[in-house]
């Protein structure tokens, strides 16, 4: 049971990651292609910024997936350190339920203001439904949830690999 | 309610909850307390994270990572022991100067501790320097990846002060070269009197040679602050010429990024930037909810009454933030605190640029200052040894820097006459 919810955890959380990356990509892309039309074409796009900002978004709640997966999070660890195998398994506990509490949070009440924003269209992007920027903080949420879950039964800690 | 806030967020950091998860509950108690609707607790983490000027935080980031990879460090090393490795005590100050020209290349500090840290904790450990005293070096110098621009603390500060990111980049320099300049007459004296390194210049390449293969990535600060100082792009523009000119120079000309590491790449800068985004979207919400029930306002009253003049504020909060900075991670406490002090200080004539300095500063020592130092763990990281070893060493390091950040708060001209040169105030 535990293997076989570890193993669906590492593809969603793999899938959602492959998703955030894409979004760097893309928004990095759309950095060089506002300079490149405002310098060479000499006639900006609107719309670049407004993409840019979304993309980065869905990036953001895409990525923390796995942050929350690999123990990722900057956390000031000070009892972690001094602290025995037991209570190390005890604060574990109590992380990852903190955790599982916001992003239950964002899920519930971030699909209720997605779903108020259908009715709102994006500045700068006419047409397009606010829904789908702010439809990244619940998708997000429910990556993250399964991923807590998946550092709760099998604990990894790389906080440092990617802190800034 | 924010007492109970405060509470729970101190407690959920004890807790060992991560940093932004601590700040995110707190705040959804203090809408409970509040009686507010929950839908403000997604609404203002939207909110707090779309802005186009923080887009220049995963960008600088990924470019950040992108040269890394690119085998830029390695070059940087050689560049700098080519201009002050002759001398005894030249290693630790080549350790200083790389993270000096690194930090111009990047905008934080962990991953210069790695990057640099990497190639030079050795290589001093081999040249007869104590393990501890070159971890401290190391994790000190590393600092100076936030205070010279790019640096993402200052886009924080400028997002949340309302003011000019361009012109907190400029004010950095200033600083910057001040601390680099310090620390490098600190090793080179303290060398000398521990009688450390007299072989340190040995292998260095001549000055001309070694510039010419760190050209390249030398000309990559120039190019982005060029470009921001020169009205040419915003912040956010320089950092994705940034990422586009280290991507070219890391896969075409040193040829040392493959199709391979680019989504290793691409991953840890998603992961980096998230971790960020993540508390700064908490953070927003947090600083939304106490600026909606006062408290910056009540703050900064007592503030004004309490210490009066503008050298008892710039002392007391310097005190304040050291203490917060060794607890609290650089980019939360600068969302929080920011929009509380900065109204305070330009209430007593302190220029905003300045204070944003002061704070950038001493909140950057917070990362060397245990028990919460992101940089110093990084460091210990590298070197493999433990934190409470490091201490002792670290001790004089850290009175160099409060000596220079004692200099920078009560001589606004480091700070701003650079500033005043570019921007013509």
């Amino acid at each position: 049971m535990k293997q076989l919810f570890l193993r669906f955890e590492h593809w969603t959380t793999s899938v959602s990651m492959i998703i955030a990356c894409i979004m760097m990509a893309l928004a990095s892309g759309l950095g060089v292609h506002q300079i490149f039309t405002r310098f060479i074409i000499e006639s900006p796009a609107e719309w670049t910024e407004v993409l840019i900002r979304f993309s980065l978004i869905w990036m953001v709640f895409l990525g923390i997936p796995t942050a929350f997966r690999q123990g990722a999070m900057v956390s000031v660890d000070m009892l972690y350190r001094i602290s025995g195998e037991r209570m190390r398994r005890i604060l574990d506990s109590i992380v990852a339920i903190a955790a599982l509490t916001l992003c239950c949070i964002i899920l519930w009440w971030g699909w209720d203001y997605a779903n108020r924003g259908s009715v709102q269209s994006m500045i700068g992007l006419e047409g397009v439904s606010m829904f789908w920027a702010y439809l990244a903080m619940p998708v997000g949420a429910m990556f993250s949830i399964i991923g807590i879950i998946g550092f709760w039964l099998d604990p990894q800690r790389m906080e440092l690999d990617t802190a800034q | 309610m924010s007492f109970v806030m405060l509470f729970t967020m101190l407690l959920c950091f004890a807790l060992t909850i991560s940093v932004a998860v601590s700040i995110g509950l707190s705040a959804i108690v203090g809408i409970q307390l509040a009686n507010a609707h929950m839908l403000i607790s997604v609404k203002e983490m939207f909110n707090s994270i779309n802005k186009f000027p923080l887009a220049a935080i995963p960008f600088f980031i990924l470019a950040g990572n992108l040269m890394e990879t690119g085998g830029i460090s390695r070059r940087l090393i050689e560049f700098s022991k080519s201009i002050v490795g002759s001398v005894q005590g030249g290693l630790p100050m080549t350790c200083v100067l790389t993270c000096m020209i690194f930090a111009a290349v990047s905008g934080s500090s962990v991953a210069t501790t790695f990057a640099i840290g990497a190639i030079l904790i050795p290589a001093l450990i081999k040249h007869g320097y104590p393990r501890t005293w070159a971890t401290a070096l190391q994790a000190t110098s590393a600092e100076l990846g936030v205070i010279i621009p790019p640096s993402i603390p200052m886009i924080l500060f400028g997002v949340s002060a309302e003011v000019s990111i361009g012109e907190m980049f400029v004010a950095g320099v200033g600083p910057g070269l001040l601390i680099g300049f310090a620390l490098m007459l600190f090793v080179w004296l303290y060398s000398k009197y521990k009688g450390w390194g007299k072989n340190d210049g040995d292998g260095r390449l001549s000055f001309g040679k070694a510039s010419l293969q760190a050209g390249w990535a030398l000309l990559m600060p120039v190019i982005v602050l060029g470009g921001i100082y020169g009205g040419v792009f915003t912040p956010t523009e320089a950092a994705a010429v940034a990422v586009f000119y280290s991507f070219i120079i890391g896969t075409l000309i040193y040829r040392e990024i493959g199709f391979k590491d680019l989504y290793n790449i691409l991953r840890k800068s998603v992961i980096s930037s998230a971790v960020i985004m993540f508390i700064i979207a908490n953070a927003g919400l947090f600083a939304f909810l106490i600026t909606r029930a006062g408290v910056p306002a009540a703050i900064g009253q007592w503030l004004e009454q309490v210490l009066q003049s503008p050298i008892y504020f710039l002392l007391g909060i310097n005190i304040a933030l050291f203490i917060i900075g060794m607890f609290i991670e650089t980019g939360a406490a600068i969302i929080v605190l920011a929009p509380i002090l900065v109204p305070v200080a330009i209430h007593f004539g302190i220029d905003p640029i300045h204070f944003g300095m002061v704070m950038v500063v001493n909140l950057a020592l917070g990362m060397v200052t245990p028990p919460f130092g992101v940089n110093l763990f990084a460091a210990c990281t590298v070197a493999k040894i433990s934190l409470d070893r490091v201490v002792k060493d670290l001790i004089p390091f850290i009175g160099v820097i409060l000596a220079c950040l004692m200099l920078i708060s009560y001589v606004p001209e480091i700070s701003l006459t650079l500033r005043d040169l570019v921007y013509n105030k």
